[in-house]
């Protein structure tokens, strides 16, 4: 967060984890077991060919080098503040349906890298104001799988939350599809 | 303090994330760790072909299985002694046989060193 305004990344803790899932997103993305087991009960989807035939050696690694590039750049914001104009979050985030071209208040919004499958899940409470709610390694166009649809619940939940705490703006008019 | 700062603050957790000592943390090693997420990655597939658990292999190396698991994650900064009982206890090779994350790195610094540019990566990430 930057001291004298309300700019910055937030994230969600759900009841009884012991860290926000903005931690656990990247606690378990640079842990080679855990992403060995996802890419191993994910075999299918891995070797569909969205992303190409990789074997479960070469997806650890990509996400290793993924995570890096998201973190050193969450990190580089986080160093500068998010005042300088180069830091806007909403330069990372965007909606999280592909075919949403509004930007709106408590919108669902998403930050991937370019051709990777590492993605970030928030709600946009500002122009550069986000509350992260999770992350997913996203194998899939759609969002059917069930960690796909956890991270969609949460995002959900995440924005009732905001309401029944008096943190709501006008709902826009778009209709999220959700990809 | 603005309305929205304002809400959100009553609403925070009182213990601060560790993501960015974490992050810190990650940057500095970050070579070594990309070797030791190699090896993990190396012993988990050994373990798999071979029907083998954790808590066997521990038991072949006469370690804990705790060690195991902070291996098998891919954080730990192992001694050449570790990585060769390893091969032992499992039949495979890990030093010689460099896996597709060093060589990744190994591309990676080699790329560094012909564009004389620094290793670390800058620059806004790209999203869609």
């Amino acid at each position: 967060m930057a001291e004298d305004s309300e700019d910055g990344l937030w994230a969600i803790q759900l009841d009884g984890h012991p860290q926000s899932e903005f931690d656990r997103f990247f606690n378990l993305v640079n842990e080679a077991e855990w992403l060995y087991n996802f890419f191993d009960q994910n075999r299918a989807d891995l070797h569909r060919g969205f992303f190409g035939k990789i074997s479960i050696e070469d997806a650890v690694s990509r996400t290793l080098e993924q995570a890096e590039e998201m973190e050193d750049t969450l990190y580089e914001y986080s160093e500068l503040g998010f005042g300088d104009g180069n830091t806007n979050l909403q330069h990372l985030f965007k909606p999280l349906n592909n075919f949403e071209y509004a930007i709106a208040s408590l919108q669902k919004s998403k930050a991937r890298i370019r051709k990777g499958w590492l993605r970030l899940y928030a709600i946009r409470l500002a122009e550069n104001c986000y509350l992260v709610t999770g992350g997913a390694i996203k194998l899939t166009q759609h969002m059917k799988r069930a960690h796909l649809q956890d991270e969609l619940k949460k995002l959900e939940l995440a924005k009732q939350f905001l309401r029944d705490n008096g943190i709501d703006f006008p709902e826009d008019l778009n209709s999220y599809r959700d990809e | 303090m603005n309305n929205l700062k304002e809400k959100l603050s009553k609403l925070a957790s009182d213990q601060p994330s560790e993501w960015k000592e974490k992050a810190q943390y990650r940057r500095e090693n970050r070579e070594w760790l990309k070797k030791s997420a190699a090896i993990a990655v190396r012993v988990l597939d050994a373990l798999k072909t071979q029907n083998l658990s954790q808590k066997d292999l521990a038991e072949r190396m006469n370690i804990s299985p705790q060690q195991i698991s902070k291996i098998v994650k891919g954080q730990e900064n192992l001694t050449l002694e570790t990585i060769s009982n390893l091969e032992d206890a499992l039949g495979i090779q890990i030093l010689d046989e460099t896996s597709a994350l060093n060589r990744a790195t190994s591309k990676r610094k080699q790329q560094a060193a012909r564009l004389n540019l620094p290793l670390a990566r800058k620059g806004p990430m790209k999203t869609m």
